[in-house]
């Protein structure tokens, strides 16, 4: 049984045929073809596969394929297409990345932050990155990388 | 994820309940934070199962206020909830219950229906509706009831829910203030970290009080029995009184005598009542501006 399913992906509308237990995350990789999200533990904990559905940041592990119907996703790749946002680039001059596997969730989590408010407190910095782990970097230049858009 | 269990969407209740299988076992997908992982972990009837995904009902989405309740539906997540003001205004436990609740991206998906059918004795949401006298109602074809909360869970992971059973909305008490009086309300939890994770303990207390004088009080504990548990015994010794050390220490007794806390993956029970007895301190201490530990 596959369902079919129309929503806006990256600005663009997108027609899938899904089997109803596909994962958001796994129809964003596999049939998308947009390997920028990440599949890290697949339950959750750990935010690599944050994507912005209607606004919010969401999980996309956690969200049936078929679910996204009719609503509005960006993932990492529709963030800023041509350009670095200020996030991306204050990552890199911080070296909030090492081996990279969690910085797409970070940065989604970071883009949906400051849409909601520019000048977040350390708090709500700190708040935003609760749900993402890393392994790297300790945390330190990936706070430091977002106080730094934060002051802009 | 191995197998293709039948999926339904319906867009309102009417249809819900029109295409509902009656032959097979019913999993409401609400959020999808708890049932994503039963799926994935192949914990769910794998061949005689329907998915009936809410997302689309919109009327399940609402915080209205009535003459004697606020009523939420069952679809509200966790961060709509926590920004709500009627929610802020009359159910200051339930906010404080939100800022702990997992992480803000876990929190745009989870719903507070959700968090009550999973029964889990851990789940956060619960110790806080019961200290709130919380009714659920609860819908199945053309039929309603309304259920006391404390009376729908039977044990940990369990309800007393027949196939199909769906809640609509939770409908909560407002309180009658006299003057010089204010509800207050906190939730504490202890777990491995801050954020993000499932209680290894926790507490709700919700109060009509003036400064240290309590006029009524409710305090419920989860993650220390099979279910969460209201403890009214603390009610009785607290309510009506002028707030001091030794009621303080006669209802942390009581805490120790109801609880039946286990030793699992997560923590001990020794533990367990320890801690449950230190967040019990803690919040009265918050709540009452005052330090009740020695």
């Amino acid at each position: 049984m596959s369902i079919k399913i129309q929503f806006k992906l990256n600005g663009e509308e997108k027609n899938f045929y899904v089997k109803p237990n596909m994962t958001l995350l796994e129809l964003i990789r596999e049939k998308a073809h947009l390997t920028g999200t990440k599949h890290g533990c697949g339950n959750g904990e750990c935010g690599a596969c944050t994507i912005i559905m209607n606004g919010e940041p969401v999980r996309s592990c956690l969200i049936l394929a078929v679910e996204a119907d009719g609503k509005e996703i960006i993932t990492i790749e529709g963030i800023s297409p041509q350009n670095l946002t200020e996030l991306q680039k204050a990552f890199i001059d911080e070296g909030a990345i090492q081996c990279g596997f969690c910085t797409p969730g970070f940065i989604m989590a970071g883009e949906a932050l400051f849409k909601k408010t520019q000048k977040p407190s350390d708090d709500e910095i700190k708040e935003s990155l609760s749900g993402h782990l890393c392994r790297c970097t300790g945390y330190e230049p990936i706070f430091n990388a977002f106080k730094k858009v934060a002051k802009k | 994820m191995i197998y293709y269990p039948e999926y339904l969407q319906p867009k309102t209740l009417e249809e819900l309940f029109k295409e509902l299988p009656k032959n097979k076992k019913i999993y409401y997908l609400a959020g999808g934070t708890d049932l994503l992982n039963y799926l994935r972990d192949e914990l769910v009837d794998k061949k005689n199962s329907c998915f009936v995904d809410l997302s689309k009902i919109k009327e399940l989405v609402f915080i209205n206020e009535t003459n004697k309740n606020i009523e939420i539906g069952s679809m509200v997540s966790f961060n709509i909830l926590q920004e709500n003001n009627l929610v802020k205004k009359h159910f200051p436990a339930i906010t404080s219950m939100c800022k702990t609740f997992s992480t803000p991206i876990i929190s745009n998906r989870a719903t507070i229906g959700g968090n009550i059918a999973n029964a889990s004795p851990s789940g956060d949401s619960l110790p806080v509706l019961y200290t709130l006298n919380t009714k659920i109602e609860i819908k199945n074809f053309s039929q309603t009831r309304i259920e006391d909360i404390d009376k729908i869970f039977v044990g940990p992971k369990k309800t007393n829910f027949k196939n199909g059973d769906l809640i609509t909305k939770l409908i909560i008490p407002k309180q009658v203030l006299q003057k010089g009086f204010s509800i207050i309300g906190i939730f504490k939890k202890v777990g491995g970290r801050k954020s993000h994770i499932i209680s290894k303990a926790s507490i709700a207390i919700s109060a009509i009080s003036k400064s240290d004088y309590i006029k009524k009080i409710n305090v419920a504990v989860g993650a220390v029995a099979p279910t969460v548990l209201k403890i009214n015994t603390i009610s009785e010794i607290l309510n009506n009184k002028k707030l001091n050390k030794k009621l303080v220490k006669d209802s942390v007794e009581e805490i120790k005598k109801v609880i039946s806390p286990i030793d699992d993956f997560r923590s001990t029970a020794n533990y367990r009542k320890e801690v449950v007895s230190s967040l019990f301190l803690e919040s009265i201490s918050e709540l009452f501006k005052f330090n009740f530990y020695d």
